[in-house]
């Protein structure tokens, strides 16, 4: 009986050495192997990197123009133009970096700061030559790598979100509910994304019609000009034409003297001006249908195209997990169906979604590309890749070649979406689940 | 079989039916009608003009005009090409895009398909990695810079091809490669992985076994099933290269309907566009319903439901 | 069976591919050039632009032609002409020999039929108001009767025995009265005295109801419009005011005549199928391939075509300038019309010297609308033009010896007229960092984002970022930019939903009425909201007068007003972009770069020089 129990004590003692592997470690381990899959990660996450810290590089300002340096091929020698004024007072400071940088966010103001504060005025020299207006060509690769990337992974993820919940819900329901549902897949499919992108572009970038108000107080109430009173008035002005100027509208000082901003919940603004007797309104902001840049319009339109394949491909998967025996005890444990589809189905789709996912932001890149060819990309003076290859090509004439504006926005293009690809390639792989323990 | 083509024709109907009136609600819903001019009509000549092309009627009476006339085959007269009605500018072009797709379509099937099974027969290898590789650089960068450096290389370094036009089989190579070059790249990386899957099964084992050389193991017994993954890629292939012919045909001027398809759009030309996106779409149906149909032919074990 | 699909399938792309190269090929055609884009239509009433004009003035003949280097007026269908009674009346007389190509000749009548459909309201003619200098002609494209005027009423039947196409049957008399009927949208009844009789009239298709006839139209009599036929080859016509340029108006291409049998025969569009199509210009249409080329033949019917040296011209429809480069540069094209901006510096440089860019009729500009604040304060506008580097902006971008522009009518203008245009202030950034603090915005704070509207285009979105940046580092405002497509612009633009915008203009004649009489208030083209009433009653003024002197003083004070305010900036004057090979003869650069084919010829011994030279075959 004793040497009974000391095997089967020794074999319990072993068994708890053991430890599992999960799919995840598997995979990254058979990821780890693939050399070509590594470096591609690890060139993906270099350039990741450099582009959220583009505002901290030594980089050139991507807008200034200066049309003495037109068309200069790449050199190494010469300090690059920084256009930041140093010496003069930080009012004449902030105005040259936002003519170089153009307003930006809180955060990326921040890395502008340190970098002024680090490399004062010197920059990296145009080793990618400079445009048509002067400016250097490798800041721009920069600061478009930040907007072509963003537009990748953004409308990549709407597309993620809209596919898997369709894909997930379609699979499991089965049935005559299935059918529909991959049916109206197909008629979308079939639908020219050319046109849906053309005319949401076109008619969220329209602009509504602009009012312009004029309401006059009510004479003998501007009695003189002292700022309190007269925002009294106007306080007073206001109470009354309320109902002219729509719900919600708040008064604000703006700036001391005689202009006052009044906001209205839309994001309509007003500037409004005392002239003589007369409220005038100085200048109203922008009415678009959609309060956005063409770049959000983007991360949407284009999210919406690509969710089809998602759908395709996840539903798939979805129907073949159906039969799993996990699903059948939790449906037996009575889980509801909320419950079994985004708890138990979504993360065993994992694999599938990665690696649709690092081979949708390709696609997604060249179509934003493809969408700057017919001039419907990011706006000037935004700069994207795409914007970027498409000003290159038009430089390639018969006469003069002017290389660098092609080559490297191209290279950029290239070595980024090949090492998406090969990424992709070795995700699928390495998440093959044939492949376990190979 | 027949029951299957005529329930697929059936819901060809409902797809054109909802693309018809998708598009017809979007085109209207842009701003900027078809009679938006440099200069400002006069009102009276304005109205006059309103009257001819119904566009005053409510919007539902517009549809169902359009949508009878449409029936009829009559998809109307081009808003932008005045001379011309639909029907003529599609019966000009169709042809044109339509070889050209076809040849580049074929270039991206014969070198995809070497590459592919050339990479899955000596897996690992150089030439495996180096095959990849290049076919990568097909789908990562964007058509227009293809074509634009095929150009430099091939029109003016070493004049091989002419640069723009269209009437010699010489017009046709540059045009077909920088279409097609992105679906070679697809279709190589496809029929690597169908290679490799097909090849590691026991019938192609049992082939090897039998002593057959391996050529013949590969193209006869191997490509079939290879061909699986391929084939169901050649309607999404097919789409895509319809609206990619854009860009090239706009850089080699060739006279196609892919220039139509964005100008029609982007000019508010109404009818052009109706008419092309129903063209698009029938084509797109039809291609994929030959598809599957030729998946039962490839592989006896897929039924068609 | 399954292993043939393939090959049944790669059978089939060859033999598709052979037959659409077949379909493709052609006998090569004398002389090649390129045409812009796809031209919209080859009916003369129905252009709007300069690549359907080259192909016009090819298919069709008006009363005068352009003499291609002076562009004066020269007898074309009319031989000789007369201009009485203070420069109102022109009787012009045809040439008796003029034919169209079905052998048919060309009469008075044809003009004159031809003139009515051009302001008939239904053809909706962009071009109509070129013509409503002749009296009654603006009242009859209205469509608008007064009670009291002469009426024709327009039947909805033919006349027995008339073409398919043929208009309704005419009935002429004098309107009594106008009956509103309601407001159910039927509009008005025109009671209409025809002979004895009363009749009302309603326009609409439904038939009549309750003594009133359907009609299709009811307009000005046309007899009282001032276009009259006195003889067989003898046309006359009216002038409200005399007008310096009438005779080198009627040589412009929407001015052709047509054949009034092909039209009413086939209707449009089919008239202007090539197989249907009847022309009386030195070339006829052979075929037209879409977005390909143009084809045209000599024509043998053509009154002058022993001077027509050409047998065979292809048109092209290039859109992209370099594509267009890369045919000439290849020898597929011998002219093009355009070239890439980014290296005409290049191209005037070479050896071979075929381009060669002289000062041409167009403004390029920027559009202030002048109804949005700020931009309503004429200081603001004139600061902003006092900041724009219009030399940065050529000397930089544009690189093609364009001129800035200190005026909108383009100054090359004095070589042809003797006008002298108003000139703004130079570049002065300090003058204007001074007027913008003066209307309220110091340095530039305070002062809104300004959105700058171009259509889309490489060269504009370049212009547009470099006044944006002049604009920033001179002013200190903010600018953005937004670019849309053309239709979309021109929409956007009309309907004033902008605050700067690109503009161009092109002059239809040599005279700064083209130019000056766009900014009257209310004028069509008039997209600013701008509006003076002096500058009103000078260019009314210069319009009515008959002597040049005063006529060019009347438009100089009246373009001093458009300078000093300022609702557009001009920026600079445009130069020709013609590229041609020199052995193309009778080709010569004049401001409105018109080069009509009619004089074109090739000299084959330098073309065989030429191309062996560049190695071309």
């Amino acid at each position: 009986m004793a040497p009974d129990l000391e095997r089967y004590a020794a074999l319990l003692d072993e068994a708890r050495t053991i430890k599992g592997v999960s799919l995840g470690q598997d995979a990254w381990r058979r990821l780890k192997r693939n050399r070509v899959a590594m470096a591609a990660l690890g060139f993906l996450a270099v350039l990741g990197t450099l582009a959220v810290l583009t505002p901290l590089l030594p980089l050139q300002p991507p807008r200034y123009v200066d049309t003495a340096r037109q068309f200069a091929p790449p050199e190494f020698s010469q300090p690059g133009e920084s256009g930041i004024t140093l010496h003069s007072g930080p009012e004449a400071r902030r105005a040259s970096l936002e003519e170089g940088f153009g307003r930006l966010d809180p955060i990326s103001r921040a890395l502008l700061a340190v970098r002024v504060a680090v490399f004062r005025d010197w920059s990296i020299p145009s080793i990618c030559g400079t445009d048509q207006l002067g400016r250097d060509v490798l800041s721009r690769l920069f600061w478009g790598a930040r907007i072509s990337l963003a537009v990748g992974l953004v409308a990549t993820l709407v597309s993620l979100v809209i596919g898997v919940t369709y894909g997930a819900i379609a699979g499991y329901l089965g049935g005559r509910t299935d059918n529909l549902m991959m049916r109206i897949v197909d008629v979308l499919y079939s639908i020219p994304f050319i046109f849906v992108v053309i005319f949401l572009v076109t008619i969220l970038s329209a602009e509504t019609t602009r009012q312009t108000l004029h309401f006059e107080l009510p004479a003998g109430l501007v009695k003189d000009f002292q700022e309190e009173s007269v925002s009294g008035q106007l306080r007073a002005a206001f109470a009354e034409h309320r109902h002219a100027l729509g719900a919600d509208t708040a008064l604000a000082t703006e700036t001391p003297g005689e202009r006052w901003r009044v906001s209205q919940k839309e994001g309509r603004d007003y500037v409004v001006e005392l002239d003589g007797g007369r409220l005038r309104v100085v200048t109203e902001s922008t009415g678009r249908l959609l309060e956005a840049s063409r770049i959000v319009v983007f991360f949407f339109v284009i999210g919406a195209i690509y969710w089809l394949t998602m759908a395709r491909v996840v539903r798939g998967q979805v129907i073949s997990l159906r039969n799993e025996q996990f699903i059948e005890a939790a449906q037996i444990i009575g889980a509801s169906r909320r419950r079994i589809i985004f708890l138990h189905l979504v993360p065993n789709l994992l694999s599938v979604v990665i690696v649709y996912l690092t081979l949708t932001i390709p696609r997604v890149m060249l179509f934003e590309a493809f969408l700057s060819f017919l001039g419907l990309g990011v706006e000037a003076p935004d700069v994207s890749w795409g914007l970027l290859a498409n000003e290159g090509i038009k430089a390639i004439t018969p006469v003069r070649i002017f290389w660098w504006l092609v080559v490297f926005p191209g290279l950029a293009l290239g070595l980024t979406l090949w090492a998406l690809n090969f990424l992709g390639d070795g995700l699928r792989d390495a998440l093959d689940p044939r492949m376990k323990n190979r | 079989m027949t029951a299957f083509v005529l329930k697929r024709l059936g819901w060809m109907a409902i797809t054109l039916w909802v693309v018809f009136t998708v598009s017809f609600f979007l085109m209207w819903a842009v701003p900027g009608g078809p009679l938006d001019q440099e200069r400002a009509l006069d009102p009276q000549i304005e109205e006059n003009m309103r009257q001819r092309y119904h566009l005053d009627d409510p919007l539902w009476q517009q549809y169902l005009r359009e949508l009878s006339s449409a029936l009829r085959g009559d998809l109307g007269v081009s808003f932008r090409l005045a001379d011309f009605s639909v029907g003529e500018i599609i019966a000009q072009g169709f042809p044109i895009s339509a070889s050209l797709g076809i040849v580049a379509l074929g270039f991206a099937l014969v070198l995809g398909m070497t590459a592919g099974i050339v990479s899955a027969v000596r897996r690992g290898s150089a030439a495996d990695v180096g095959l990849m590789a290049a076919a990568t650089v097909g789908i990562a960068l964007p058509n227009f810079v293809i074509a634009g450096i095929l150009i430099i290389l091939l029109v003016f370094l070493w004049p091989l091809f002419p640069a723009a036009g269209w009437g010699t089989p010489g017009h046709l190579v540059l045009p077909a490669f920088c279409l097609g070059a992105p679906y070679a790249a697809y279709i190589a990386r496809l029929t690597r992985t169908g290679m490799l899957d097909v090849l590691s099964q026991d019938y192609i084992r049992t082939a090897y076994a039998k002593g057959l050389p391996g050529r013949t193991v590969i193209l006869r017994h191997a490509l079939k099933g290879a061909m699986l993954p391929v084939v169901s890629f050649l309607g999404p292939a097919i789409a895509g290269i319809l609206t990619g012919s854009l860009v090239v045909e706009e850089i080699f001027a060739i006279p196609g309907l892919g220039v139509h398809f964005v100008q029609a759009a982007l000019q508010n030309d109404y009818t052009l566009a109706m008419g092309l996106v129903l063209l698009y779409t029938t084509l797109l149906y039809t291609m994929n319903l030959l598809v599957d149909v030729s998946y039962a032919y490839l592989d006896p074990r897929v039924k068609l439901e | 069976m399954k292993a043939m699909l393939p090959y049944v399938l790669a059978g089939l792309s060859l033999a598709g591919m052979v037959w659409a190269l077949a379909v493709g090929r052609l006998p090569p055609a004398d002389f090649t050039f390129t045409n812009g884009d796809e031209i919209k239509t080859v009916d003369p009433a129905l252009t709007t632009g300069q690549p359907e004009g080259r192909i016009v003035w090819s298919l069709f003949e008006g009363l005068v032609t352009w003499d291609p280097q002076t562009l004066e007026p020269r007898p074309g269908v009319a031989e000789s002409w007369e201009i009485s009674d203070g420069g109102l009346i022109y009787t012009f007389h045809l040439r008796p020999e003029a034919r169209w190509s079905d052998g048919t000749p060309v009469t008075a009548e044809d003009f004159a039929w031809s003139f009515r459909r051009f302001l008939h309201p239904a053809t909706a003619s962009q071009y109509a108001y070129e013509m409503w200098y002749v009296a009654g002609a603006e009242k009859y494209t209205s469509g608008e009767v007064e009670v009291g005027d002469r009426v024709e009423v327009e039947l909805l039947e033919r006349p027995p025995g008339a073409l398919p196409f043929a208009g309704g049957k005419i009935l002429r008399g004098k309107l009594l009265a106008v009956e509103e009927t309601g407001d159910d949208g039927k509009g008005k009844t025109y009671v209409v005295e025809i002979g004895r009789r009363r009749r009302r009239f309603r326009k609409g298709a439904g038939p009549g109801a309750g003594g009133v006839e359907p009609c299709r139209w009811v307009l000005y009599d046309f007899r009282r419009v001032g276009i009259r036929t006195p003889g067989r080859h003898t046309l006359e016509i009216r002038l409200k005011h005399p007008v310096p340029y009438f005779l080198h108006l009627m040589g412009f291409y929407p001015m052709s005549p047509v054949n009034r049998r092909c039209v009413e025969t086939h209707g449009y569009p089919a008239w202007t199928k090539p197989e249907n199509i009847v022309t009386n210009g030195p070339f006829h249409l052979k075929f037209r391939r879409i977005r390909d080329r143009v084809r045209l033949v000599k024509s043998p019917t053509y009154w002058d075509r022993e001077n027509v040296h050409l047998d065979v011209v292809d048109a092209l429809a290039v859109k992209s300038y370099t594509t267009m480069l890369n045919l000439y540069m290849t020898g597929q094209a011998d002219w093009i019309t355009a070239v890439p901006p980014e290296i005409v510096p290049d191209l005037i440089d070479r050896p071979q010297g075929d381009f060669r860019p002289i000062p041409f009729l167009g403004t390029y500009y920027y559009l202030l609308n002048a109804n949005e604040p700020p931009l309503d304060d004429a200081r603001v506008r004139r600061a902003l033009g006092l900041a724009l580097n219009k030399k940065q902006v050529v000397e930089t971008v544009t690189r093609a010896g364009q001129q800035p522009a200190r005026s909108y009518v383009p100054a090359g203008i004095s070589r042809y007229v003797d006008y002298r245009p108003a000139l703004c202030e130079p570049y002065d950034p300090e003058k204007a960092g001074r007027l913008l603090a003066e209307a309220g915005y110091p340095g530039g704070r305070g002062m809104p984002r300004l959105e700058i509207l171009y259509n889309t285009s490489e060269a504009h979105k370049a212009i547009a970022e470099l006044i944006q940046s002049q604009w920033k580092r001179n002013l200190g405002i903010d600018v953005s930019l937004a670019n849309q497509e053309w239709a979309a612009y021109l929409v956007a633009t009309r309907k004033q939903n902008y605050q700067v915008a690109r503009a161009a203009w092109i002059g239809d004649y040599l005279d700064p009425n083209t130019f000056l009489d766009m900014w009257v208030t209310g004028g069509t083209h008039n997209h600013t909201g701008w509006s003076n009433p002096e500058y009103d009653r000078l260019i009314d003024a210069a319009q009515k007068e008959p002597d040049t002197r005063k006529r060019m003083a009347y438009f100089h004070q009246a373009e001093r007003i458009l300078m000093d305010e300022m609702p557009i900036i001009p920026i600079y004057s445009y130069v020709t972009q013609s590229m041609v090979r020199p052995y193309v003869r009778g080709f010569y650069q004049n401001i409105q770069d018109v080069h009509p084919l009619k004089y074109l010829r090739i000299d084959p011994e330098e073309k065989a020089r030429v191309l062996a030279e560049e190695g071309l075959e």
